[in-house]
C-alpha cells in the first residue's frame, strides 16, 4: 500500500496518470513486474483498475448497467448477482435500477468504487479515491482496501485525509 | 485472466452507445431535422424552377448530409471524454482499434442512418425520378460511414480544445471532398452507375477506412491521453 | 567522416547553425530574384498567343509547385517528429506551414490575375486550381489546429497526425476532382509548355530556384524564432548575447 502526499499541484495525479500509461515519463521507464508498461500494453492493462478524479459512470445508465458496461470493457465475466451483492456492499441497496443522474455525488462516488469489487486486478490506482464519501463510506474503503491487501493486492492511491488500515504498513511518498 | 472477445468488444460498445442515443433521443432527431432544414432552404434560396431542382438535387442532399455529420461529430468522443469514460477505455486491455470501430459504427447508426433514410423524401421534394432516388440512397450508404470516418479523426483530433466545433468543420471537410464527389456525381443527372466507379469507390472506402482506423488506433493512444490529462488539470 | 546528425537534432545546436545559414539563403534568394525577374520581364520574349500577359507564370508556376512541395516536406517533417519524438522537426513542419500557405495563396492569387485575360474569367471550376485551393484549406486547418492547442508538445502531435492524414489524401482528392471536372464540363485549361523559349526556361528555373531559397531562409528564421519561444526557460536560451541584451 503506496500513499501519495503532497499539496495541491505537486504532481499526484501525475504521478498516478504516469504510471497508468497516459502519459510518457520525461526520463525512465515505467516497469510492472520488470518489463516495461508499454511493451506489456495489454497484459499490463489487464492487470490494473485505475479510478481516476472522474467517475466513468454515465448518467443516463443506472448503477446496473454502468457496472456491467465497465466491467465487461475490462473483460470480467460478472452476471448481475455479482453486481447487485457489489452495489449492496457499498451501501446502493435499492439504488441499483436508479438512473444514476438522480443519485448524489456521494452515491456517484460509490458506484464508481464498485467497480474495484468486480475487478480481479491485483493492481488499484486510484486517485482520491475519498472524495465525496461520508465517515461511513471511508471506513468501507479501508475495509476494502485491507481485504484487497490480504488477496496479495497492491493499492496506490493520493487522498488527504489519511487511511488506516489494521495491520498494515503504509509506504508514503512525499511530493513537494 | 477472461479477455472479452474481439467481436464481444464491438458489440458491448455499440450497444452501449445506441442505448444511450436512445436515452438522449433529442440528440439524433436535432441532426435529422438540421438536415431536413438545410435541404429545403435551397429551393427558398435559388428559386422553385423544377427543372433547376431536379438537377441540383443529388448535389444539395449530399452537402446537407455532410453538414449534418460536421453537427453531430463533436458528440463522438465528448461526452465520453468528460464524465472519464474514454480514460476507462484507453485501459481496457484489448485492442483500441476495434473500440474506435464500434464507436464509429455506433456513431453511423445514429447520425449517419437516419439521414440515409430520410434522403428520399427529401428527393421527392425536388420531384427525382425513381431510378436517381435509387443511386441516391445507395451512394449515401456507401459515402456516410466513410464520413463518419473521416470525422472521427477530426473528432478525436480537436477534443477537448476551444471552438472545437468550427475547428473540426475546417479540418474535415477538405478531406470529405472525394466523397462528395463522387456520392454527387454519382447520384447525378446520368442516373447510373459506371462501371469503373465502383472499384473507386470500394478503393476510397478500403483508404479511408484504413487512415481512420489506423490513425485512431494508434494515435490516440498518446494523443487522447494528453488531451484527457490537459481538461482534468487546466 | 561520419556526421553525427543527432548533434544538429538538438534545438539549441541548431538555433546556432541556422543562424548562420541564414543570411546565405536570404541573399542568394534576393539575387536570383533579381536576376530571375529581370530575365522574365526583359530578356524573355512575348508569348505569340497570350502576349505579356503570360508573365505571370514566372511566379505563379514556382508559387504553385513549391506550394505543394512544402506541403510534402511539411508532413515529413510532422511524421518524424510523431515517430522519433524529435521536437526539432516538429518545430520545423510548423515553421513551414505558413510559407506553404502563403505560396499557396499567391499561386491562387496570380492564377486568378493569369485566367482574367486568358480565359476570361477570375475562376475556374478547374481540377488544378480546386486541389490548390483544397491545398489551401489544408494548410490552415495545419495551422488553426497547432494555434487552438496551448501544450505545444500535444499540438505537435495532432497536428502531425493531421498532416500525414491529409498527405495521403492530397494526391486522392486531386484525382476525384478532376475526375469530377471531366465529368462535367471536359478539361478546359491546358498548360501550354510544349516548346518554351530557351529564356522563358532560364527565367522559370531561376524564379523557382529563387522561391525555394526565400522558403529556406524563411522558414529558419521562423524556426528559430519558434526554437526560442519554446526553450525560453532553458540555460542556454538566456545565455544568447541576443536575449540578454
Amino acid at each position: 500500500m503506496l500513499q501519495v502526499q503532497g499539496a495541491n499541484g505537486s504532481g499526484k495525479t501525475i504521478l498516478l496518470r504516469t504510471l497508468c500509461g497516459f502519459m510518457m515519463p520525461a526520463t525512465g521507464e515505467i516497469r510492472w513486474c520488470g518489463q516495461s508498461i508499454h511493451e506489456l500494453g495489454d497484459a499490463f492493462y489487464a492487470e490494473m483498475v485505475y479510478l481516476g478524479h472522474l467517475n466513468a459512470i454515465k448518467d443516463e445508465l443506472n448503477a446496473l448497467e454502468n457496472l456491467r458496461i465497465s466491467a465487461g470493457l475490462a473483460g470480467c465475466k460478472v452476471d448481475d448477482k455479482q453486481v447487485i451483492a457489489a452495489l449492496r456492499r457499498l451501501g446502493l441497496r435499492g439504488r441499483e435500477t436508479l438512473p444514476v443522474k438522480v443519485l448524489s455525488q456521494g452515491q456517484r462516488r460509490r458506484v464508481a468504487l464498485a467497480r474495484l469489487l468486480l475487478s480481479n486486478a491485483p493492481l488499484w490506482i486510484l486517485d482520491e479515491p475519498l472524495t465525496a464519501l461520508d465517515v461511513g463510506a471511508v471506513g468501507l474503503m479501508q475495509e476494502l482496501i485491507g481485504e484487497h491487501l490480504l488477496n496479495n493486492g497492491m493499492v496506490i492511491y493520493t487522498t488527504h485525509q489519511p487511511l488506516e488500515v489494521v495491520g498494515v504498513a503504509t509506504r508514503w511518498l512525499a511530493l513537494s | 485472466m477472461n479477455k472479452l472477445s474481439l467481436l464481444g468488444l464491438l458489440s458491448l460498445v455499440i450497444r452501449r452507445d445506441l442505448v444511450l442515443a436512445m436515452r438522449r433521443r433529442a440528440d439524433v432527431l436535432t441532426t435529422l431535422i438540421f438536415f431536413v432544414i438545410v435541404v429545403s432552404l435551397f429551393p427558398l434560396g435559388v428559386g422553385p424552377e423544377m427543372d433547376m431542382l431536379r438537377k441540383m438535387a443529388p448535389g444539395v442532399v449530399w452537402v446537407a448530409a455532410l453538414l449534418a455529420s460536421m453537427l453531430s461529430l463533436g458528440r463522438m468522443f465528448s461526452a465520453d471524454y468528460l464524465d472519464g469514460t474514454l480514460e476507462q477505455m484507453m485501459l481496457v486491455p484489448q485492442s483500441l482499434s476495434v473500440l474506435v470501430l464500434a464507436k464509429i459504427l455506433a456513431h453511423w447508426m445514429v447520425s449517419g442512418l437516419p439521414l440515409v433514410i430520410m434522403a428520399p423524401v427529401l428527393g421527392l421534394q425536388f420531384d427525382m425520378p425513381t431510378q436517381a432516388l435509387w443511386v441516391l440512397i445507395a451512394a449515401l450508404l456507401l459515402g456516410t460511414p466513410i464520413l463518419s470516418m473521416i470525422g472521427a479523426v477530426g473528432a478525436a483530433l480537436t477534443l477537448g480544445l476551444r471552438g472545437g466545433g468550427a475547428l473540426v468543420s475546417l479540418l474535415v471537410l477538405p478531406l470529405c471532398i472525394p466523397v462528395l464527389v463522387f456520392g454527387a456525381g454519382r447520384s447525378g443527372s446520368r442516373c447510373k452507375w459506371h462501371k469503373r466507379e465502383l472499384p473507386l469507390i470500394v478503393a476510397r472506402r478500403a483508404t479511408g477506412d484504413g487512415i481512420g482506423i489506423y490513425a485512431m488506433g494508434y494515435g490516440p493512444r498518446p494523443a487522447y491521453f494528453d488531451r484527457i490529462k490537459h481538461i482534468v488539470y487546466f | 567522416m561520419a556526421i553525427n546528425w543527432f548533434k544538429y537534432s538538438s534545438p539549441s545546436t541548431f538555433y546556432g547553425v541556422a543562424g548562420k545559414m541564414v543570411p546565405w539563403f536570404a541573399w542568394s534568394a534576393a539575387i536570383l530574384f533579381v536576376v530571375g525577374l529581370y530575365i522574365s520581364f526583359f530578356v524573355a520574349p512575348t508569348d505569340i498567343q497570350q502576349s505579356e500577359a503570360y508573365r505571370i507564370m514566372f511566379i505563379h508556376v514556382p508559387a504553385s509547385i513549391l506550394s505543394m512541395f512544402i506541403y510534402l516536406v511539411m508532413a515529413g517533417y510532422a511524421a518524424l517528429g510523431l515517430i522519433f519524438n524529435t521536437r526539432l522537426s516538429s518545430m520545423m513542419a510548423s515553421a513551414l506551414a505558413p510559407t506553404g500557405a502563403l505560396l499557396a495563396f499567391l499561386s491562387l492569387w496570380t492564377g486568378a490575375l493569369w485566367g482574367k485575360p486568358m480565359w476570361g474569367a477570375w475562376w475556374v471550376w478547374d481540377a488544378r486550381l480546386t486541389s490548390e485551393l483544397i491545398l489551401l484549406f489544408l494548410y490552415l486547418g495545419f495551422i488553426a489546429l497547432h494555434a487552438s492547442i496551448d501544450d505545444p508538445r500535444r499540438a505537435d502531435r495532432a497536428s502531425a497526425l493531421l498532416a500525414i492524414i491529409g498527405s495521403v489524401n492530397v494526391p486522392i482528392i486531386y484525382f476525384s476532382v478532376q475526375w469530377w471536372n471531366t465529368l462535367h464540363q471536359g478539361a478546359s485549361v491546358k498548360f501550354t509548355g510544349t516548346s518554351m523559349h530557351v529564356a522563358m526556361q532560364q527565367g522559370m528555373y531561376t524564379m523557382m530556384l529563387a522561391v525555394w531559397l526565400y522558403a529556406i531562409a524563411v522558414s529558419l528564421l521562423r524556426v528559430r524564432c519558434i526554437i526560442l519561444e519554446r526553450e525560453c526557460k532553458a540555460q542556454w536560451v538566456s545565455e544568447l548575447t541576443e536575449v540578454r541584451r
